[in-house]
């Protein structure tokens, strides 16, 4: 089977600055992996690539076999690490964008959403909080029935609360031959829903495989695993 | 896609343009309706104030236009327009197709002012001006017969070159911004994108003087009294020079608009 997401002897340098260097792995279809790493370690720069908002320096980056671009784009789900709400749309008028650009997009599925965590549609964009943005967000991008969902940091601005919900709307909206990477420094509030996990240091992979595997070739959790690897 | 594009695009840049529109075009109907009810002694104001509107209509389009480039694409609005099921090519295209509707929209508006203006000024004045019009316009259109210039030929080269004149433009704005926004200046973007701009222009204007001069090195005018004869000149002047600012002009367009498009597929550089 094609792997939803490879990236072969990945390089990204900007300038004299390497920010990925020899990155190599596979996430398979039905998985759900954790990109691990210190702040600075070159997840966000990895995401990107996968998004074709950057071009890798050598090597390549694959989703289901192809090279970034509009093909790619429609199997993937992206959320990054930035606020892209514009100032005047509301709610609804956002949601209606993502089902006009996106086929897979469920506008059902992103009302529930909506309702459960109490956002009301004809909100403006503009006037949400910082934390409402994020969750605006998290649903638009979880309301698509995608191939591949990246997500950078989904849980960072949000409370603990709110944090919860959105692990089980992830879990409950992904289906079996869907796909997730996590970018993420908080380990311990996800680290039970990653089949695979990638640990980056400095630019580099300095750890990958199953979790199941690592917890018992290492026998600790992913979390002490975090802590000793990125120790300062 | 590229419909659903400028779809989006025409509707954020409405919200701003229509009402500034519908804000002229009443000023220029109370005006008009204020003139022919001999309310003469605010007209001054009345003509300040569509001035005013008129300028500002035509600000308001330029800054949209670079506006709508810089922050919904280069910005953080970027993560959401990059990652759209679209080529970088046709996100360049959905904004230059909305600047140039929203031109012709604006000067349409700017006209139609100009028209509410004078038409409830009198009504029996403006009929007879057309009826003279009409008989200096017999005049004229032997003269053009004379000289062998069809005039609605004339007026629809004359647009069609304006506007491809101000696409080219347009796109060496898009063209700037892009190049304002490489990795190299990634701590003066504002001031790249500016100072790309003034070069280009620079360059651009020097190369279509050089080649001007080529062109029209044997041209010459001998001045006559001969309406016929002038417009003729007049026409084949005017002619000759469309005949080679078209072609530049649809040469910088395609290539200020591909080189945005690849530089924003491959030397994106979002914060």
């Amino acid at each position: 089977m094609t792997p939803i997401l490879e990236c072969r002897d990945l390089s990204k340098s900007f300038g004299s600055k390497e920010a990925l260097s020899q990155v190599n792995f596979k996430l398979e279809p039905g998985r759900i992996a954790g990109l691990l790493g210190p702040n600075g370690s070159g997840k966000t720069t990895l995401l990107k690539l996968a998004n074709g908002l950057l071009q890798p320096s050598q090597g390549q980056i694959l989703i289901n076999g192809l090279a970034p671009g509009k093909e790619s784009k429609a199997l993937v789900s992206y959320l990054p690490d930035k606020t892209y709400l514009n100032d005047w749309m509301r709610i609804h008028d956002l949601l209606r964008f993502f089902s006009d650009f996106y086929g897979d997009f469920d506008l059902n599925r992103a009302y529930d959403m909506l309702n459960s965590l109490e956002l009301n549609e004809k909100d403006k964009l503009k006037t949400l909080s910082k934390g409402n943005k994020e969750k605006v967000q998290l649903i638009l991008v979880m309301a698509r029935k995608a191939r591949l969902y990246l997500l950078d940091e989904p849980i960072g601005g949000v409370d603990p609360a709110a944090r919860d919900y959105i692990l089980k709307t992830i879990l409950n909206n992904y289906s079996n031959d869907s796909s997730i990477l996590i970018s993420t420094h908080l380990i311990q509030d996800v680290e039970q829903i990653f089949d695979d996990v990638v640990f980056l240091k400095n630019g580099s992979v300095v750890l990958e495989g199953p979790v199941d595997d690592i917890r018992s070739e290492k026998e600790m959790s992913i979390d002490a695993l975090f802590r000793e690897v990125f120790k300062c | 896609m590229l419909g659903k594009l400028c779809k989006y695009e025409f509707q954020s840049v409405a919200r701003t343009l229509v009402p500034l529109y519908i804000g002229t075009l009443l000023l220029a109907l109370l005006n008009g309706l204020a003139m022919r009810f001999d309310f003469n002694f605010f007209t001054g104001l009345m003509i300040l104030a569509l001035s005013a509107f008129g300028i500002a209509i035509f600000v308001v389009t330029l800054v949209l236009i670079i506006q709508r480039f810089w922050n919904n694409l280069l910005k953080d609005e970027g993560y959401l327009m990059f990652t759209l099921p679209v080529s970088s090519y046709q996100l360049v295209a959905s904004k230059l197709i909305s600047a140039l509707v929203w031109s012709i929209l604006g000067a349409l508006v700017g006209l139609l002012s100009i028209l509410a203006w004078f038409v409830p000024l009198n009504i029996e004045m403006v009929a007879e001006f057309f009826r003279n019009f009409s008989d200096y316009f017999s005049q004229i259109r032997i003269y053009l017969a004379q000289a062998n210039i069809n005039v609605y030929f004339a007026f629809f080269r004359i647009c069609l070159s304006v506007l491809l004149a101000m696409l080219a433009e347009v796109q060496m704005l898009y063209f700037s911004m892009s190049v304002g926004q490489l990795p190299v200046f990634s701590r003066y973007r504002v001031g790249a994108s500016f100072i790309t701009f003034i070069l280009t222009n620079f360059v651009c204007q020097k190369l279509s003087n050089a080649l001007m001069n080529i062109v029209f090195k044997d041209f010459q005018y001998t001045a006559t009294n001969d309406i016929g004869l002038f417009l003729h000149f007049l026409s084949d002047s005017t002619l000759s020079y469309l005949n080679f600012s078209d072609p530049m002009n649809l040469g910088l367009l395609l290539l200020f608009f591909f080189g945005t498009g690849w530089i924003l597929k491959n030397k994106l550089n979002l914060e």
